[in-house]
């Protein structure tokens, strides 16, 4: 390791700005994907038709369209549409970071939305009812029933979701966002060794997955008391 | 050594590399080869560019073939996105390198340099009426290059602590966020520049500032290859002289850049 | 939008067809090659080899974590070095090299093999011990009872995950173009580059890359129906 550090030499720096960015995009597309997928879930849920073909059509549209895609069309495409650039958005989209965050996000929260969907949906049935008859108002069933239940069903998928979009970050050095691949893959160019920089990145996203596994325990682990007290 | 032994070990070896889904299309060979195979970036017009049935156009393709001729040499092109030319290149994915790549003292240390046979220079160039004085001007503004390019590590090497330098993979990325209004300015060699100033796209922008020549942006583009190559880069060295003395370069030049641009390298090498 | 550009003879169709062989030769080549992986991974980490469970194990959690682009540099770039150091005591020391297609082919179908490793020992721990206590009972023989009863109810229970591995993959694919593969992403591209029309050609790809997940998920969704209703399940 410190061989592997001594060797970076002057490009550590480069590599560590790197990994900074990609945390920073981790950290960002994880809950603001969230924010989105969650109305879309209700409506993946809903009784209405048309709002479920809704959810249904964002789960698709995403789980089926290579990420590069859209990073290249929302990057590149939506300057071209008319007005956008007079418009308020302009401020988010002119920014490089700010348009890799949005698609990011928005890439998983399609997949978030398959998932938190999915979590609510198989919450049994006669827990909510027997929380209805026992006098539960509706937002108290959800807080303290439907919820925690999802949570325990989703949280794993959340963590493999979580796993995907931390490698997703990877590919926004092609819109000029320089994150850890893209910094490694730089200095391998400038150095002409290959093994130290991409070693340097590859441990860093492992130490990342390490994190967000140990994260996935401790919520599963307080989500789970009835487990929790069987050992 | 025993020949048949060393055919029979060689087919072996042949056959795992197979296996593995290599490609070895010889066993080595002391003189340079026959068949040789060229990268180009294939997105560099005027200089390179793919067609729609996967052939590669452009005045480099035509100059290359005019080399490959007059040098005896059956020559293939391959496509390699610029930034991992050289990487690509050491990993012999292919025998040389003809695709702008500038010469300069860097890239001179880990291969090796025809003598060069264009000349450009770089300069910059941004939306008309945003006229700055260079350098002061550019505190604090965003400038557009080509990843792993000449151009990128002069401007970070002379102004890294102002600029904010975006790398992209091509010149078409550089001039849509031109256009769009996500950089001020592009920094670029000038004749791929100047198809974009000419076009219809382009006509809200104009160079700006003087044309720069430094080490660090290189002496001319030459044909690189790796260290060992001496032979071929030899050969590759004599027929560039030929194509120049016989007229061959002037004859490409003008079906792909105006009358009085003046883009022969002859100078730096005569 | 101009659809002429994507026309066969005069357009670029022909390009971004021969792109999309390239797009569906790798994706089912890497399919393949991750699916035997992972079922073999998958054999060993339910094994009692310990060690080799563990080393199963660690290479499921390395390849799941690192992002594709990584692996896909390391096999490429990595490769080449090797098999050229590994090969010039030989006497060899021409041109080795893993071309793209075999190296996107290698990485992608090891990352594949990462997670299948992962649905397939869930499948395995799926199947009802019934089966094969009456597999036993009969006194059929361990490899016999494994190929006849417990690998198809664990493939039937592995099935919408792989179907859903599919789709993962082919959507990894367009990232071996960052090392020079000509699939269907990186014509549409290029045809971008050539002709200006960026935006109709990346929309073309993305309809393309759409109905491809479709299909697939369609597929899956009739192969499921129908393995219920033979199970009677």
């Amino acid at each position: 390791m410190p061989d592997l550090v001594a060797g970076l030499g002057p490009y550590l720096p480069l590599l560590l700005e790197g990994a900074r960015t990609t945390l920073l995009l981790f950290v960002l597309t994880l809950p603001i994907g969230f924010l989105i997928a969650l109305p879309f879930a209700f409506a993946r849920n809903a009784r209405n038709r048309a709002l479920r073909g809704l959810g249904h059509g964002f789960v698709l549209f995403f789980r089926g369209a290579p990420l590069l895609v859209v990073l290249f069309l929302v990057y590149y495409g939506l300057p071209q549409v008319p007005g956008i650039r007079q418009s308020v958005l302009w401020f988010l989209l002119r920014d490089p970071f700010t348009v890799a965050v949005i698609a990011l996000s928005l890439n998983s929260a399609g997949f978030q939305t398959h998932i938190i969907a999915g979590a609510l949906r198989n919450v049994p049935a006669n827990e909510v009812e027997a929380a209805r008859a026992a006098g539960f108002s509706r937002p108290q069933v959800f807080r303290f029933i439907v919820a925690p239940h999802a949570v325990r069903l989703g949280i794993r998928s959340f963590g493999n979701e979580a796993v995907f979009v931390l490698k997703g970050t990877a590919v926004v050095s092609f819109i000029t966002v320089r994150d850890l691949m893209g910094a490694a893959n730089q200095v391998y160019f400038r150095t002409f060794e290959l093994v130290p920089p991409l070693v340097f990145a590859a441990l860093v996203y492992l130490a990342a997955v390490f994190a967000v596994s140990r994260f996935v325990r401790l919520v599963e682990w307080h989500a789970t008391p009835q487990l929790r007290r069987a050992r | 050594m025993n020949l048949s032994g060393l055919i029979g070990r060689a087919s072996s070896i042949c056959m795992i590399v197979a296996a593995l889904g290599a490609s070895l299309p010889g066993v080595s060979h002391a003189a340079a080869p026959e068949k040789v195979t060229i990268a180009t970036e294939g997105a560099f017009p005027p200089f390179n560019q793919t067609e729609a049935d996967g052939s590669f156009t452009g005045f480099e393709i035509d100059l290359g073939n005019a080399i490959c001729k007059h040098a005896g040499l059956e020559c293939t092109w391959v496509k390699q996105d610029f930034s991992g030319m050289i990487p690509a290149l050491q990993a012999k994915k292919y025998d040389f390198i003809f695709s702008y790549m500038s010469i300069n003292d860097e890239r001179a240390k880990v291969g090796l340099f025809s003598i060069p046979y264009i000349t450009d220079q770089f300069r910059f160039y941004g939306p008309k009426g945003s006229a700055v004085t260079l350098p002061a001007g550019l505190d604090g503004k965003s400038v557009g290059v080509l990843s792993g390019s000449t151009g990128e590590r002069f401007i970070k090497e002379k102004w890294g602590d102002k600029v904010d330098v975006r790398g992209y993979d091509n010149l078409d990325q550089v001039n849509a966020d031109l256009e769009a209004g996500r950089i001020d300015y592009g920094f670029n060699a000038q004749l791929p520049v100047s198809v974009f100033l000419a076009s219809p796209e382009g006509a809200g922008y104009a160079w700006f500032g003087p044309s720069y020549s430094d080490p660090l942006l290189g002496r001319g583009a030459g044909a690189m290859f790796r260290k060992d190559e001496t032979a071929l880069r030899d050969k590759v060295n004599d027929a560039i002289r030929a194509v120049y003395a016989d007229g061959t370069f002037k004859e490409i030049a003008a079906r792909y850049f105006k009358p009085g641009v003046d883009v022969s390298a002859e100078p730096l090498w005569k | 939008m101009d659809l002429s550009l994507l026309a066969f003879g005069s357009g670029w169709g022909d390009a971004l067809a021969r792109g999309l062989l390239v797009t569906l030769a790798l994706a089912a080549a890497s399919v393949v090659l991750g699916t035997a992986l992972g079922l073999g991974g998958a054999l060993v980490a339910t094994s009692r080899r310990r060690t080799a469970a563990r080393l199963v194990g660690g290479y499921e959690v390395v390849m799941r974590s690192l992002p594709e682009l990584l692996v896909i540099f390391a096999v490429y770039y990595g490769f080449s070095f090797a098999l050229q150091a590994l090969l010039a005591p030989f006497g060899v020391d021409g041109f080795v090299a893993i071309d793209a297609f075999w190296a996107g082919v290698l990485a992608i179908g090891m990352v594949h093999g990462a997670y299948c490793s992962e649905v397939f020992r869930g499948a395995f721990a799926a199947v009802p011990a019934g089966p094969l206590e009456a597999a036993a009972a009969l006194g059929l023989r361990p490899l016999p009872t494994f190929v006849t009863v417990k690998l198809p109810l664990a493939l039937r229970f592995a099935l919408p995950g792989l179907m859903n591995l599919v789709v993962v993959t082919l959507k990894a694919t367009p990232l071996v173009a960052a090392v020079g593969l000509e699939d269907l992403l990186r014509v549409a591209g290029d045809a971008g580059k050539n002709t200006k029309h960026y935006l109709t050609f990346y929309l073309a790809a993305l309809a393309v890359y759409l109905v491809l997940a479709a299909a697939i998920w369609l597929v899956e969704g009739r192969i499921e129906r129908r393995a219920s209703k033979f199970l009677g399940a």
